[in-house]
């Protein structure tokens, strides 16, 4: 191995302090609100932990974890996140077993709170002309999903965990359900207490 | 007893023919791990092993966050016989060594010129880089909001988010393999941040060793 002379180590040094002032320049303003897998640490602890490997994709047997897009934010990037549209998680905790970098842990299914449905009426087939669909309600795994006196449906928030099963399988064309998934109310895993909240 | 010197012996005088087939062994488990149905270990383990071996994610995960990486003393016992026997990980056991050496010899052994040599500079980059990701980490742990880059280059993540991904991932780890057939182990010594982090820690261990053995007059300094 060639030595190298003293420039070149001294070039070195001062552009290798320049990249490490880098990450200063590329703090995010506002954290996100994307939707993680079951028992994720909190954000800002899961962007540090999460080594990017994809073994929880892979791991995924609903096919639910997709890869943060840049353009979502450079802190989070390469990052698992759910987009129930495309596949709504079955809870079965798998990815937090795979999990190597500890940002995803094993989460009892009871305990899973990922986020909280909401039913636009402006969209859904029963609000606006009082069909028979129901398709949430059917595929609800947890009764979250309630009728009122007319039939129409909404969601009960301290019931529903969020898993995006009913915006999967809306039948409302298009690439927004008359059901969406937020991450109001989710619990995430925080280490130094040792407990989802 | 006898016969496990025996075999230890012909296994270390025929080392540059075993080291190829424990760096096939290697491979082959990876790719097993990540695509077999019908894997022998635990799939949730065999994924995870190759992480928990990686001395340089759980120390940037550690300096960033203040969390143990899970199964942390295994890269802490890999560290430790690196430190006594010198890095012996990056040309016996990685993964991304072993597919570029394969490659290497299937492809590029004796055919090809050597045309081109990457600068001195360049191929000491990955200590260069190696730093910057320790302060990048460090720096994540006093701002809350600061990311931590150092999966970017790690061997390990580069391969298996690549065959799992696919897409730009895959372009990327196949860019830096073509890189390492025509540059032999360029990405290796030039951008690896692990191999960075064994080699010295085998560089510490050896100086170790050398100030021990000057004073005894049992060994010569190096």
């Amino acid at each position: 191995m060639e030595k190298l002379s003293r420039r070149e180590f001294l070039n070195q040094l001062v552009s290798m302090g320049l990249v490490a002032f880098f990450p200063f320049l590329l703090r995010e303003r506002q954290i996100s609100g994307l939707i993680r897998p079951p028992g994720s640490v909190f954000e800002s602890l899961f962007n540090k932990l999460c080594f990017r490997c994809g073994v929880c994709f892979k791991t995924c047997p609903a096919h639910c974890l997709w890869p943060v897009p840049l353009d979502l934010g450079l802190n989070s990037w390469g990052s698992p996140y759910i987009i129930p549209r495309k596949a709504g998680c079955l809870r079965c905790g798998a990815c937090g077993r795979a999990c190597p970098s500890a940002a995803i842990r094993p989460v009892p299914t009871e305990q899973v709170k990922m986020g909280t449905a909401k039913i636009n009426p402006a969209l859904c087939l029963v609000w606006q002309s009082g069909k028979e669909c129901l398709v949430c309600l059917e595929y609800c795994p947890v009764g979250a999903v309630i009728l009122d006196e007319k039939g129409r449906p909404s969601v009960e928030p301290s019931l529903c965990v969020g898993c995006g099963l009913c915006e999967e399988n809306c039948p409302v064309t298009g690439s927004v359900a008359a059901i969406t998934v937020s991450t109001k109310g989710e619990k995430r895993y925080y280490p130094k207490e040792n407990k989802y909240r | 007893m006898g016969n496990i010197k025996f075999w230890g012996r012909r296994i270390w005088e025929k080392k540059g023919r075993f080291r190829w087939v424990v760096q096939l062994l290697m491979v082959i488990f990876l790719g097993a791990s990540l695509f077999g149905k019908n894997f022998p270990i635990p799939r949730k383990e065999s994924a995870a092993i190759f992480f928990r071996a990686d001395a340089f994610l759980g120390l940037s995960s550690y300096l960033a966050t203040g969390i143990n990486l899970p199964g942390w003393w295994l890269s802490l016992g890999l560290a430790i016989a690196i430190f006594l026997a010198g890095n012996f990980f990056c040309y016996w056991f990685c993964p991304f060594g072993g597919v570029v050496d394969i490659l290497w010899l299937v492809f590029r052994r004796g055919r090809w010129p050597v045309l081109w040599r990457l600068p001195a500079w360049f191929r000491h980059l990955r200590f260069g880089l190696f730093w910057v990701f320790i302060v990048a980490s460090l720096a994540a742990f006093w701002g809350e909001r600061i990311p931590n880059f150092a999966w970017v280059l790690d061997p390990f993540g580069l391969m298996v988010r690549g065959l799992i991904l696919k897409g730009k991932w895959l372009f990327f780890l196949g860019l830096m393999v073509i890189f390492s057939l025509i540059f032999f182990r360029g990405w290796c010594h030039s951008f690896c941040p692990l191999g960075a982090c064994y080699s010295l820690i085998g560089m510490a261990g050896k100086k170790m060793r050398n100030k021990k053995g000057r004073g005894s007059g049992k060994t010569q300094p190096a």
